[in-house]
């Protein structure tokens, strides 16, 4: 613990899992993978403005993509991509009161899910881009 | 093996000047409240609120390892950590008067604004053989706003216990002013503002679920909406 209690309190409230429940878990997965998707647009934009630098610019950038970093970080957005987009749905049906009593077991299968198909989508690009 | 008979722990409070240490040894069976009471007599300046020591009055809510508590009824065997100090603070989103004295103006007032008054009810109230929840169950503690990150976020937020009592004042057939209610819980700063973070259910010591009366008061919207 440092000296100054106002960061011990929030470090404790986003970063420590410990007492965190399901809930609350989704909560914060849903905001840091929105972040990240915002900022993976940004990203996306830069590399596609890479077109503009002709064949040889746009060929290098591809040769990089082929790379198993690359394919470890497809997973990653793909994994942020699938939780932020089910967990969506799961809040979206929790709002309308519908499936209350499955908030908590909803947001675990959403993860494992997430995982799982995150896992099988990159590795099949890994595989693709051979 | 012998279970032992006392604890001693180190105890951390946050305090207006920042973190202080003490030290107590306490009975296996001592309870939150009983380590405050313990501080209390190495130093006389603590400052904390407490009645009834059995979750009824709901003036004792802290947080206990970042958790939100009720210091009369949580054992100490079940939050002490080995070889680690036990961690004391005030609730969230509360303005702190000093040390585990909170304001709960804004929290009082969010109540009667939802024309909840601090009143309970000694029994159930049933209605046309249909069964009310009663919302009286809410001891007023302010676990659910200190728990909530929608109310850490926006101070103008009507909160989980007004809310949850405003569905309690709309099931209720009593109701004489249901338009108004239900304008201010469609509002801006009512129900729609939830995130579903289900924290205030989690950290209820009396099973109010103020995050399911909330989800409730949407489907009640949207159903009068489509009407």
């Amino acid at each position: 613990m440092s000296q100054d209690p106002k960061w011990d309190s929030w470090r404790s409230r986003w970063f420590e899992l410990r007492y965190k429940p399901a809930g609350m878990l989704a909560f914060m997965l849903h905001r840091l993978t929105g972040l990240g998707l915002v900022f993976y647009l940004f990203l996306h934009l830069a590399i596609l403005s890479k077109l503009g630098g002709g064949p040889e610019s746009w060929d290098s950038f591809l040769a990089l993509v082929r790379s198993p970093l690359i394919s470890i970080l497809d997973g990653i957005l793909l994994l942020g991509v699938l939780f932020h987009g089910l967990n969506g749905l799961r809040l979206t049906l929790i709002g309308l009161n519908l499936g209350l009593r499955w908030q908590k077991a909803s947001f675990w299968v959403i993860l494992v899910l997430s995982i799982a198909l995150a896992v099988w989508g990159s590795a099949g690009l890994w595989i693709l881009n051979k | 093996m012998v279970s032992p008979t006392t604890i001693s722990l180190n105890v951390r409070i946050r305090r207006k000047q920042g973190w202080q240490d003490f030290h107590v040894t306490l009975p296996a069976s001592a309870y939150v409240l009983d380590i405050l009471e313990e501080i209390e007599k190495q130093d006389a300046s603590l400052l904390f609120r407490h009645a009834c020591h059995h979750a009824s009055c709901g003036s004792c809510g802290l947080r206990v390892n970042g958790r939100e508590r009720l210091a009369c009824v949580t054992p100490l065997a079940e939050v002490a950590r080995a070889g680690r100090p036990l961690r004391l603070e005030p609730l969230r989103n509360f303005p702190v008067i000093g040390d585990f004295l909170v304001d709960f103006s804004s929290f009082t007032g969010g109540l009667d604004g939802v024309d909840m008054p601090l009143v309970r009810q000694a029994e159930a109230t049933s209605v046309d053989d249909h069964a009310y929840v009663r919302f009286e169950n809410c001891i007023e503690c302010g676990l659910c706003v200190s728990a909530c990150p929608i109310a850490g976020s926006d101070p103008q937020y009507l909160g989980p216990a007004a809310l949850a009592a405003a569905w309690r004042s709309l099931e209720e057939p009593r109701q004489s002013n249901p338009a108004g209610l239900i304008a201010l819980v469609d509002g801006e700063q009512g129900v729609w503002r939830c995130h579903a973070a289900f924290e205030c259910t989690e950290v209820c010591p009396s099973n109010v679920n103020p995050a399911g009366a909330i989800m409730a008061l949407r489907r009640l919207l949207l159903s009068r909406e489509r009407a």
